[in-house]
């Protein structure tokens, strides 16, 4: 069985942004602690994980050892954040991510005010429509939006070209009970068994716009 | 950590996972093909005779999701035969290993092994020399 030791992600987050255009240098400050100089911008400090669920100890943690950190960037894909955890990063002052997040904010002026685009689209386009009155962040996929005088509607946000039953599981698993799936890929397509296993879970996946019609019935 | 030690790592897990579902075959896709010193991540496909064998994947696959950067697609054979995933990524096998097509094989390959067959090569596939 393999180690479970997050030490191993600075210098792996290092060697894979280094090779930017736009990247002067990376500094490890410590293990997971990176100086990240920038051509065009001033130097940041991200901070990487490797965790299957990041919670608010985890950020704290790292908040703690060093200078003020600007990203906390999560390297393992199949992983989970907390509310809390996002909850911790704010009040940081800071912006979260995985690896394809750090590579986008390296190239903004100021990464500690980094959103991913895909939530940032999400969040703004529910809040705008005229059914929803609320929005909780549960996990960093998983919302509940709140209608007026209609029951909540709980969503998992999935990026997948490819939405498999396996997605739906791990989702099911990850996240735990929801009403929704939304494929936030503009390209992306369920299979027929994830299409069921939803059915089988009192779930149904939709696309965008459909969530949209969802959220104004009952 | 550079991606020759994860792919070690991630060699050694699918032969550890395989023997709990032995119905699997492995994947590589994506940017780790193509350009493995800047991929972020190492896009891996495993595809599972069942929903059952991919139940016991993704759970025997959790410490390795989480020390490396793996981005875990499971597909059932049904689904694979749905969506042709494998032919339209140029996904690449690596396990089990695949062995090399007869008309690869060079002179050194055709040293004779204990059995009289080069290791690497079914004995339906030799040819007369």
């Amino acid at each position: 069985m393999i180690q479970r030791d997050p030490s191993w992600t600075g210098q792996w987050v290092a060697d894979r942004i280094c090779q930017r255009d736009d990247v002067k240098n990376v500094h490890l400050l410590r293990p997971q602690i990176l100086q990240i100089a920038r051509v065009d911008w001033e130097p940041f400090i991200a901070a990487t994980l490797a965790s299957a669920a990041v919670d608010r100890a985890t950020v704290e943690g790292l908040a703690t050892v060093g200078p003020e950190v600007d990203i906390f960037v999560n390297v393992p894909k199949e992983s989970i954040w907390t509310g809390d955890a996002i909850a911790a990063v704010e009040e940081n002052k800071a912006a979260f991510g995985g690896m394809a997040d750090l590579h986008r904010a390296i190239t903004e002026m100021t990464p500690s005010q980094y959103v991913n685009p895909e939530f940032g689209f999400v969040e703004r386009g529910l809040r705008q429509h005229t059914n929803v009155s609320g929005l909780r962040r549960l996990y960093d996929r998983k919302y509940a939006i709140e209608r007026p005088g209609l029951a909540d509607v709980s969503v998992v946000l999935l990026n997948e070209y490819e939405l498999t039953a396996d997605h739906v599981r791990t989702a099911r698993d990850r996240y735990g009970v929801f009403d929704s799936i939304l494929i936030t890929n503009p390209n992306g397509r369920s299979t027929g068994a994830a299409d069921a296993a939803a059915d089988s879970m009192g779930a149904r996946i939709y696309k965008w716009g459909e969530l949209l019609g969802r959220l104004n019935r009952t | 950590m550079n991606p020759d030690q994860a792919m070690e790592i991630i060699r050694s897990e699918a032969i550890r996972i395989s023997k709990s579902a032995p119905g699997t075959t492995w994947y590589l896709f994506g940017s780790i093909l193509h350009e493995p010193n800047a991929a972020s991540d190492i896009d891996v496909l495993v595809r599972c005779d069942s929903h059952g064998t991919a139940k016991v994947v993704r759970r025997e696959a959790t410490s390795l999701c989480e020390m490396t950067p793996v981005h875990l697609l499971l597909l059932t054979e049904e689904e694979e035969a749905e969506i042709q995933f494998v032919d339209s990524e140029g996904c690449r096998q690596f396990h089990p290993a695949l062995r090399p097509p007869p008309q690869a094989l060079t002179n050194d390959d055709r040293h004779p092994e204990p059995n009289g067959l080069p290791s690497c090569v079914s004995e339906r596939h030799v040819r007369p020399i």
